[in-house]
């Protein structure tokens, strides 16, 4: 009798942990892309009366406009993926192989890089180079008495060296933490074969991290051709259409009427576009084994640049100085400008105008609100996901997990408007329409790709031997869960939360496009501040939100250094409670 | 104590070859049981099937008189619910508990820890030597030590029954020693049910009380360390457990327990023992250990031994207290050992042997007949050139 209740428990317990994910997996993540390509085959806009046409794709296919997008957009996903990778493993050998000092300033920059806002780059580089009042024009006009602008962000060079720049950060962080993995043994083999610290990088080193630079190509790749932030506020003098800012036009946000079915098209092509270069990197990945992570790590041999130690030290405080300083620098100095080219009267007014306003007060309380929700529940789904699916057999796996990464193939701006199509078919959702939740949820998918690989790669690395060993000691797999993969994890799981909370405040696709009326985050006040030409008032808004991310950095410092010291006083605990005991009896171990 | 019985169990992978094929086997209490075959075999799918970690396609698994897992009724046991202890290859130490901790957890998981828990905690780590290090953290605690706590986390709720999956495969040779020599003490005060998986036979000799030798999915042969090393009933068995020289033959003739029998190459006929009880004319494995083939010089003086074959050394190894070697015979290659009271003083080098005239002693009893049938296949690694002539 005691067996059958045992064994009806754990198929509860599995079922309790399944179909609640699955489901949610299902409506969050595949209903959206069902009716993104079912869009795509109708005449009329969702839930309007309609009928199964081919017409959409007719048109589409004979539109200029359309081509003329999807070029743009694999223009500046090849070439800033290009660049960038370049960059980023240069600045990686700079950091991980050779003596220069400046090396122990590339990490923190870039990783201040990755987690500033597109729309931060975006704006502070308009400050910065605007023919008009861009300051380092301004600089130069009075330096050298010229009249003629030398600089101009505006259009293809600006949107260039904004996405470049963000895109180094995040390609450096992923090659510097695999080369820190890389078992160091590689490293000695090949001294001793004779080679030294950069013919061992190219020949050893690069070709064992052929996964993660395909991988992170693979994601520059994507992440160019939905491009949108940058497009939007630097592309407009040059007329700049991408796919992203077509799609804006297309469901209404620009001129002409909306065509769902054309965005619906478009997105289609768009998503099986991606599948298809992401089942070939399946492919081409799954023959060769991964990098060898190791548990030894020694110091690996630095290279001594000798006579190109001043260039490059200078190269590379050049290009922290650029990526980082000076956008930074000249968002602080706009937001003390009273307008933009007027360079007296300094003061921090535009603070004193900004915090008064009821909206920006608003703005901030939503934005940290949908920062910490979002981000604590999108990390909590992703870690979920991935411990079911260790349990999981290879192929529910692997669906399992590409569920959860088919909000990377679409645009921001497609997933958004499939996922206001998908759930206004279903009637709980449909009177979300128009809250803060359903914006939420939308971001909840937005994040979740990022979300699920942190967790991926963070429970990868628990053997799955630890949970198993939990398990024999009598702990259920919700317990197991808690006490052995979120406890190990939860520095991750912290980094993570903060991470996706930050992706989260600086979106401005999702809040821009679901439309709904009551809530504006600080990145939708910030756009409509800088296209109305508010520049000084839309830096002191940045500035706010830069203060926004480090309170929330704060947040997750602190929840991290209470996690420890709980942990510590626990230990203490049991400690105490063992001492007081008088040690050693007879042996009672006999079962 | 409890009784562990198989039934039929069976487990497939996903895509993969069947991991254990119609397995029975009763594994009785108090006994240490030994899982032994070369990695592949089915055997540390058969300890996480009796674990609950798998759960099994098909059979029965029953721990004293209660079923944890029944395939054709859909039942299953989780594996908290089982009362097992278990250690793993790879300590799977918690590494954010410390010692304490760790033994703490499956108290813990049952309950409040009063005062009596504590002094079990101290009394289990006392057992396994560790009783100073309660505070440290596993990482700071060297690999020999880490399984140690990994024992006492395993014993301290006192299971009936305890699972070991080639725990001492990650330490070098003489802790492993020392280290069995505790496993086996502490089951003997102890005196719960052990089954312990491992590929080494040496560590299984000293272990076990019973061997179950396993081959793809499959029980090859189940007995005590005698039977398994000294009446191996598969060729593949023989293989498994080092014996050297494995040569096709044939039954002629009966005689009580030993059997006439004579090699197809060569025709040598010599006694072997038959423990399967053989009928004459039945195809055979002729098994003969190394240990047991003595090569002596030519010239010297005839022992008295039932079988003497003249041969040239072709290959020999300087191995401490003796010398292995090859010896070319009858169109064989042989197997044999070249003793140091024959050969070795003053020491020989491997040229100075290489060529030697031999004749080679089989001591009486040592051969084996064991039967020849296709289902227990050899091992492709094991392979030896004896086998190009079978």
């Amino acid at each position: 009798m005691r067996t059958f209740v045992a064994a009806r428990r754990r198929s509860l317990t599995r079922v309790a942990w399944s179909l609640p994910l699955g489901g949610m997996i299902l409506v969050l993540f595949v209903w959206p892309l069902v009716m993104l390509v079912a869009g795509a085959f109708r005449s009329q806009a969702p839930f309007l009366p309609g009928e199964w046409t081919l017409a959409a794709w007719r048109v589409a296919l004979y539109n200029p406009g359309m081509l003329a997008a999807v070029w743009a957009s694999v223009k500046l996903a090849l070439v800033s993926t290009l660049a960038a990778l370049l960059l980023a493993v240069g600045l990686a050998f700079v950091s991980e192989r050779t003596d220069l000092r400046v090396r122990r300033l590339i990490m923190p920059s870039m990783l201040l890089v990755f987690v500033t806002p597109g729309i931060f780059y975006a704006v502070a580089f308009t400050q910065l180079a605007n023919p008009w009042t861009g300051l380092v024009n301004d600089a130069l006009r009075y330096a050298l008495g010229i009249d003629t602008p030398w600089l101009n962000i505006q259009g293809w060079w600006g949107i260039y060296t904004v996405l470049i720049l963000k895109k180094v950060a995040l390609t450096y962080l992923f090659i510097a933490g695999a080369f820190r993995a890389l078992d160091s043994s590689h490293d000695e083999a090949s001294y001793l074969s004779g080679a030294g610290p950069l013919h061992t990088f190219v020949r050893i080193n690069l070709p064992s991290l052929a996964p993660a630079l395909t991988s992170v190509a693979l994601l520059g790749l994507i992440a160019g051709l939905q491009v949108f932030e940058p497009i939007l506020i630097l592309g407009g003098p040059d007329n700049i259409v991408v796919i992203a800012t077509l799609l804006l036009n297309l469901l209404g946000g620009g001129a002409g009427p909306a065509d769902y079915a054309q965005a619906s098209v478009l997105s289609s092509l768009f998503v099986a576009c991606v599948a298809l270069v992401y089942l070939g990197q399946l492919r081409l990945l799954g023959r060769k084994g991964y990098v060898s992570i190791s548990g030894k790590f020694s110091r690996p041999r630095l290279l001594s640049l000798g006579a190109l130690r001043l260039l490059v030290s200078i190269l590379v405080l050049l290009f922290l100085l650029v990526s980082f300083v000076m956008p930074l620098g000249a968002l602080l100095f706009s937001s003390l400008q009273p307008y933009p080219g007027v360079y007296s009267g300094f003061s921090f007014d535009r603070y004193v105008t900004v915090l008064q306003q009821p909206r920006v007060l608003e703005a901030i309380r939503v934005t940290l609100v949908l920062g910490v929700i979002v981000g604590g529940v999108v990390m909590t789904l992703g870690f979920a996901v991935a411990v079911l699916s260790r349990r999981l057999g290879r192929r529910s796996q692997a669906a399992l997990r590409f569920a959860t990464l088919i909000p990377l193939a679409m645009p921001g701006a497609v997933t958004t408007v499939a996922i206001s199509w998908a759930w206004l078919s279903i009637p709980a959702f449909a009177q979300l329409y128009g809250s803060i939740w359903l914006v939420a949820l939308a971001l909840i998918v937005t994040a979740m790709p990022f979300a699920s690989q942190i967790a991926l790669s963070a429970t990868a690395q628990i053997a799955p031997s630890l949970s198993e060993a939990a398990r024999m000691s009598g702990a259920g797999p919700t317990q197991t869960f808690v006490e052995v993969i979120l406890a190990l994890a939860a520095p991750s799981f912290i980094a993570g939360w903060f991470m996706t909370a930050l992706m989260v405040s600086g979106n401005l696709e999702v809040p821009l496009l679901l439309k709904s009326p009551g809530v504006n985050t600080l990145a939708v006040i910030t756009y409509n501040l800088q296209s109305a030409g508010d520049y000084s008032m839309a830096a002191a808004l940045l500035m706010v939100l830069m203060g926004v991310s480090l309170l929330l950095w704060g947040a997750s410092q602190a929840t991290l250094w209470l996690f420890r010291r709980a942990r510590h006083l626990n230990h203490q605990r049991t400690r105490q409670r063992a001492l007081a005991l008088a040690a050693g009896t007879s042996g009672g171990l006999r079962p | 104590m409890s009784r562990v019985i198989l039934n039929d169990l069976r487990k497939a992978f996903d895509g993969r070859v069947n991991a254990i094929r119609q397995l029975d086997l009763q594994i009785e209490a108090g006994e240490f049981f030994v899982l032994l075959g070369p990695s592949g075999c089915g055997k540390t799918t058969t300890l996480r099937c009796i674990a609950g970690l798998e759960e099994p396609d098909g059979g029965q698994v029953r721990l004293g008189e209660r079923v944890v897992a029944d395939a054709g009724s859909g039942l299953f046991v989780a594996p908290e619910q089982r009362h097992i202890g278990m250690v793993f290859q790879n300590y799977a130490l918690w590494p954010h508990m410390t010692v304490r901790q760790n033994v703490a957890y499956p108290l813990k998981t049952r309950g409040r820890l009063g005062e009596e828990e504590q002094r079990r905690i101290l009394e289990v780590l006392q057992l396994v030597g560790l009783d100073g290090h309660a505070e440290r953290y596993p990482a700071e605690l060297s690999g020999g030590q880490q399984q140690r706590v990994a024992l006492a986390r395993a014993l301290v709720a006192r299971p009936g029954l305890m699972l070991f999956d080639e725990p001492l495969s990650n330490m070098d040779a003489q802790l492993r020693i020392r280290l069995r020599q505790d496993l086996r003490r502490i089951h003997d005060e102890l005196g719960y049910t052990a089954v312990y998986v491992t590929h080494d036979h040496a560590e299984a000799l000293a272990l076990a009380d019973r061997i179950a030798v396993m081959n793809a999915g499959r029980l090859e042969q189940v007995g005590t360390p005698g039977e398994i090393f000294l009446a191996p009933r598969t060729r593949f068995v023989a293989d498994f457990v080092g014996i050297e020289n494995i040569l096709p033959g044939r039954i002629d003739a009966l005689d009580g327990d030993q059997a006439q029998v004579s090699l197809e190459q060569g025709g040598l006929r010599l006694v072997a023992r038959n423990p399967s009880r053989l009928p004459p004319g039945t195809s055979v494995w002729v098994a003969l250990r190394a240990a047991q083939l003595q090569a002596l010089p030519a010239g010297h003086g005839a022992p008295a031994q039932a079988l003497a074959l003249h041969g040239v050394v072709s290959e020999a190894t300087y191995a401490g207290d003796r010398y292995t070697g090859q010896v070319e015979a009858l169109g064989l290659s042989l197997a044999v050992t070249l003793g140091l009271d024959a050969w070795g003083s003053p020491l020989l080098g491997r040229d100075a042997l290489v060529g030697q005239a031999v004749r080679v002693a089989l001591q009486p009893g040592a051969a084996l007949a064991i039967p020849r049938e296709a289902a227990s296949e050899p091992l492709p690694a094991m392979r030896r050139p004896q086998e190009a002539l079978a």
